[in-house]
């Protein structure tokens, strides 16, 4: 191949006819990841996540300073008695902090309006939130680092990283692997590309980690235990440990679903009994055996664990059969409707006031379903053990959950908790057990997944916007008018949106594209 | 796997005894799950067994005194114990409450309605005979229901029992997928339904046996157990004759490989048994024709109209219709009991699933005259409700066209989507698709006993998951000890129905081969 690709080099590519080299994908894989992510995380005001006062404020002062001291900036971060007014959500602690980071997001009011109220807002302290244990603290730390006066171009900055990050661990998790895994693990993130996944992962909130971190560990565990000795095995298996430290460093329950994917790497890779002791499964035992000791050592979740999680439900439904029975027949909205912004009143993207119309869930459903039909042949006994374990955990957590805490499916477990593990049972879908059980990914599929993918996200990418830049009453297809764009000098919502859902189609169909000339037989 | 094939007669008996204790015992529990006047209607159904035959002192008396509720005012009124004439006390008022009222029930003679011509009456005057002095309600309820329960396991069993290769397996999983709750429920009850249901679940293989092969010892009994069936079925509901007749076309349509065995011997027996019970039925019940001539033209009585009309009655209840036809069968809508004792929403869909996984895992076999047998099937399904609700002016969920009348059809239909009867019509039964099917059918079993006891014994408002606070009906056992071993039944009768239906030999699918 010549060393600059020529325009039929790339009709070729693009029509599926020739493969393109492999510097090539993984490069344009890379970069089309980093600009469609960048693309979500400017298409949403500051403070439009959940919680996101709070993370805003704990990435800030990432501890509570003591009433005595005072921090480099003034009195920033020094705790305070007085509450916010109004108290939305209550917390243990206040601290002070600027008003554009630590205030409940005046765009959710109550009442709701569009985001250009944060261009009236100042540097004024204001009692804020911060985390005071509900989560751990080394995702707030990393990214203190690009915190500054300049509160939109910090935020700018971190959304921007983590947009990086991601497309780096996603990248690297797809050239560390080959063949089947590659395709499987190249899928997964095109059907994980959900609108909360794209909305998340570039974003301020811990949940960025907790999704990035164990959607990729099981790919590197899964590599590191198939081959451990060359140097592709030794490096994924660093990057296992680094994508689960990830993942520890920003959401409480991330041991236990490490500790899941870990169990299915391993059932899906063991071969015998004796092959359990081998040395490679030892750093897995200690690290499984750590974060069992450490996931039970905190005081949430045993009391989540025996008491529920809090306040219950609207008891509309009793705590009996009758309230399992509503749970279990809502549950699709929880896993998959949710993260596409529909499920009803409970269910949206921001802080759950973005509801999305439901047909974008309903064309990612149809691919899936072309996906799962066409990868009929990939399904063995060990498959099937390792997939209905996974599916089995995603509907009997929330439930259990739900159940203990007598409440209804949209009142304390959100869809934005179970996506990890959606992630590993998407990839372990697309995943065949071993050679005998190929399956063969057909250039329609890919070219229907993309699109598929791609207008599920545009739609969901115009109703967010929609409701940022015009605010949550108006509707239509014209972003323009009336608008108020936050960011200052950045284009407008139409031009945001436009971008938006380009390059997520173009970062969608990379993915596709990996994962089709993944196979050995692409071309069959 | 030919499983029973090889471990030759012996294991087959045993197989076979094994699945008529399973079957036997999970009806008696089911049962055992409701007190007495649970079943729809069975106030009725109850008067008119008691006074199928003259009772000594003022018994079965007919009286002028209106009942205590107006809604059963119809009909003749016929003195009967209180326990037996009239509503439940348990559904006096909604919610329900439990079934602890029945202690309180005197001892007196009320107004009971009885048949008056709606019904047949051999089923009556055969059940009369476990009435004795009539003082004894508990006790002859419970010897009914046992006795239908027996008869159901047993019926089923002979129908696996006689039958071999694709006929077999399309018995044992028809009845497997039409293990539904309103089965259960209704083959050990007093309702007359459950010798509609076991009858003509079981007529449709008895007939396609003795087609297939009337020689032998099997055939012989095929065919006696074909017109045994028939006769249960014809003394229960007047409707029994016109489902037998869909049923017999479905069978005819399937069963012959070539034309000219139309011709044969046991096909013209078929035609001469047709007419002979045309006959009969046209002189004998002639109240029963009219019966049914009255139904055609003003559809099911009914306490609830609709205003709708025309097309817009007629276009609603297409969208609604599988309500009836398959969810129903899993508590929507109109549940068990007498209607309201509705199942958890899930259950419903599961039970959907199975269906679906039923019509797609035969795709193979959808070709012609087995593609024809199941459309027609499918459309008198549609029709027959269609019909009724739009003569009777009601929509879907009125208490006008339930679930139970359907049933027997819905089994007829089970049985025939599952047959392959020779080359033409071969599918292959995936082991994991038996498993999963099986385990769904088992556990949507274990939740509505489950649900069936915990609504009489702590009432429609629900009770805690332990079953043994609540009211107990019997004079021995107890709810949480019939729940388990209902469980367990149920597990066992899907296992092995799930062995019967395994050993089809691929290669040759030859009907009535014999052993």
């Amino acid at each position: 191949m010549r060393a600059v690709p020529s325009w039929d080099d790339f009709v070729d590519w693009v029509t599926l006819r020739r493969r393109p080299s492999e510097t090539v994908t993984l490069a344009v894989l890379a970069s089309l990841l980093f600009v469609a992510f960048l693309g979500w995380g400017f298409s949403s005001a500051v403070g439009s996540a959940p919680d996101d006062d709070m993370h805003l404020t704990s990435i800030w002062c990432t501890s509570p300073a003591a009433p005595e001291t005072t921090s480099a900036t003034g009195s920033e971060c020094q705790q305070t008695t007085q509450a916010p007014s109004p108290v939305i959500i209550p917390n243990p602690v206040y601290v002070l902090a600027p008003q554009k980071v630590g205030r409940y997001a005046c765009f959710q009011g109550p009442p709701q309006q569009s985001a250009a109220c944060t261009k009236q807002e100042s540097d004024q302290l204001v009692p804020s939130r911060i985390n005071v244990g509900q989560y751990p603290s080394g995702f707030y730390r990393v990214l203190h680092v690009f915190s500054s006066s300049a509160v939109d171009r910090s935020v700018l900055l971190m959304r921007g990283f983590n947009a990086l990050v991601a497309a780096l661990l996603v990248t690297a998790a797809i050239w560390l692997t080959s063949g089947g895994l590659r395709k499987a693990v190249a899928l997964s993130w095109l059907i994980g590309l959900m609108p909360l996944t794209a909305f998340l992962v570039p974003s301020t909130n811990p949940s960025s980690w907790g999704i990035l971190g164990v959607g990729t560990f099981w790919a590197f565990l899964l590599r590191f235990l198939r081959k451990p000795d060359d140097w592709k095995g030794r490096t994924a298996g660093g990057l296992a440990v680094l994508t689960a430290v990830m993942a520890t460093f920003a959401r409480p329950e991330a041991p236990a679903f490490l500790g899941l994917a870990m169990v299915a790497c391993a059932v899906f890779t063991v071969t015998s009994w004796r092959d359990l002791l081998r040395r490679r499964y030892w750093p897995l035992y200690a690290v499984a055996v750590l974060a069992v000791v450490v996931f039970f050592t905190r005081h949430e979740v045993t009391s989540i664990l025996s008491n529920g999680m809090g306040t219950p439900g609207l008891g509309y439904y009793g705590t009996g059969m009758k309230l399992f029975d509503f749970n279990l027949t809502h549950m699709g909205d929880l896993l998959w409707s949710g993260n596409f912004g529909s499920g009803g009143d409970d269910f949206g993207l921001g802080w759950g006031e973005v509801h999305v119309a439901g047909i974008a869930s309903i064309i990612a459903l149809v691919v899936l379903i072309a996906i799962i039909v066409e990868s009929h042949t990939s399904w063995s006994a060990r498959k099937a053990i390792v997939v209905g374990g996974l599916v089995v955990v995603l509907f009997a957590l929330p439930l259990y959950l739900l159940q203990s805490s007598a409440s209804e499916i949209g009142r304390l477990v959100v869809p934005r908790y179970m996506l990890p593990v959606e992630l590993v049972t998407f990839g372990f879908i697309t995943l065949a057990a071993d050679g005998r059980h190929r399956w063969h990914m057909s250039r329609t599929l890919a070219v229907g997944a993309t699109l598929g993918v791609a207008i599920a996200d545009a739609i969901a990418l115009h109703t967010m916007i929609n409701r940022y830049a015009n605010g949550p009453d108006v509707s239509g297809f014209d972003l323009s008018h009336p608008s108020s764009w936050w960011w200052s000098g950045l284009g407008g919502p139409m031009l945001w949106w436009i971008l938006g859902s380009v390059l997520t189609l173009l970062a969608a169909g990379a993915l596709a594209l990996t994962a089709f000339f993944a196979q050995p037989d692409w071309d069959a | 796997m030919a499983f029973w094939r090889r471990g030759g007669r012996r294991l087959e008996a045993g197989l076979t005894a094994a699945l008529f204790v399973a079957l036997a015992g999970l009806f008696v529990l089911w049962g055992a799950a409701s007190p007495v006047g649970s079943s729809a209607d069975e106030d009725l159904h109850l008067t008119s067994i008691w006074c199928a035959a003259s009772m000594p002192g003022r018994m079965c008396e007919p009286t002028s005194r209106p009942p205590q509720d107006a809604a059963l005012a119809s009909g003749r009124q016929l003195l009967v114990p209180a326990v037996v004439g009239g509503f439940p006390c348990y559904k006096a008022r909604t919610p329900e409450p439990p079934a602890s009222c029945l202690a309180g029930v005197g001892t007196g003679l009320v107004p009971g309605r009885a048949n008056d011509g709606n019904y047949p009456g051999a089923y009556y005057r055969a059940m009369h005979v476990f009435v004795g002095d009539g003082r004894h309600a508990e006790s002859t309820v419970w010897w009914i229901r046992l006795v239908n329960a027996l008869l159901g396991a047993g019926l089923v069993t002979a129908a696996v029992a006689l039958t071999a290769g694709g006929l077999r397996r399309a018995v044992a999983l028809g009845w497997l997928v039409g293990l539904s709750p309103l089965t259960a429920f209704l083959v050990p009850s007093v309702n007359p339904s459950s010798w509609l249901v076991m009858g003509l679940g079981t007529f449709w293989a008895f007939l396609l046996r003795f087609l297939a092969d009337p020689r032998g010892r099997r055939g012989i009994a095929a065919g006696v157990l074909a017109v045994v069936t028939a006769v249960m079925s014809v003394s229960a509901r007047t409707e029994a004759p016109a489902f037998l007749a869909a049923a017999a076309l479905a069978c005819l349509v399937v069963a012959p490989r070539r034309w000219r065995d139309l011709r044969r011997r046991q096909y013209l027996a078929c035609y001469a048994a047709a007419v002979l019970v045309l006959v009969l039925l046209l002189a004998r019940y002639g109240a029963s024709g009219s019966v049914l001539r009255q139904v055609l033209q003003t559809g099911v009585g009914s306490t609830v109209q609709t205003r709708v009309t025309g097309w817009h009655l007629l276009l609603h209840n297409l969208g609604h219709v599988v309500e009836i036809v398959w969810f129903g069968l899993y508590g929507w809508v109109w549940g068990l009991g007498w209607g309201e004792l509705l199942l958890p929403r899930f259950v419903g869909y599961f039970g959907f699933y199975l269906l679906l996984a039923s019509a797609v895992v035969v795709w193979r076999s959808y070709r012609g005259r087995k593609l024809a047998a199941v459309a027609g099937m499918i459309v008198v399904l549609v029709v027959v409700p269609l019909y009724l609700l739009q003569r009777s002016h009601t929509v879907v969920g009125m208490p006008s066209v339930e679930p139970r009348y359907l049933l027997p059809l819905v089994l007829v239909f089970l049985g025939i989507l599952f047959l392959s009867l020779d080359d033409r019509y071969r599918w292959r039964l995936p082991l994991w698709a038996l498993v999963l099917g099986g385990a769904l059918v088992a556990m949507i079993n274990a939740v509505a006993l489950h649900v069936a006891l915990s609504r009489y014994a702590f009432g429609s408002a629900g009770g805690p998951f332990d079953l043994a606070g609540g009211a107990w009906w019997w004079a021995h056992g107890s709810a949480p000890l019939v729940w388990v071993l209902g469980s367990l039944f149920g597990i066992a009768a899907v296992v092995l129905l799930g062995l019967a239906a395994l050993p089809y030999d691929a290669g040759r699918a030859e009907l009535g081969r014999l052993r």
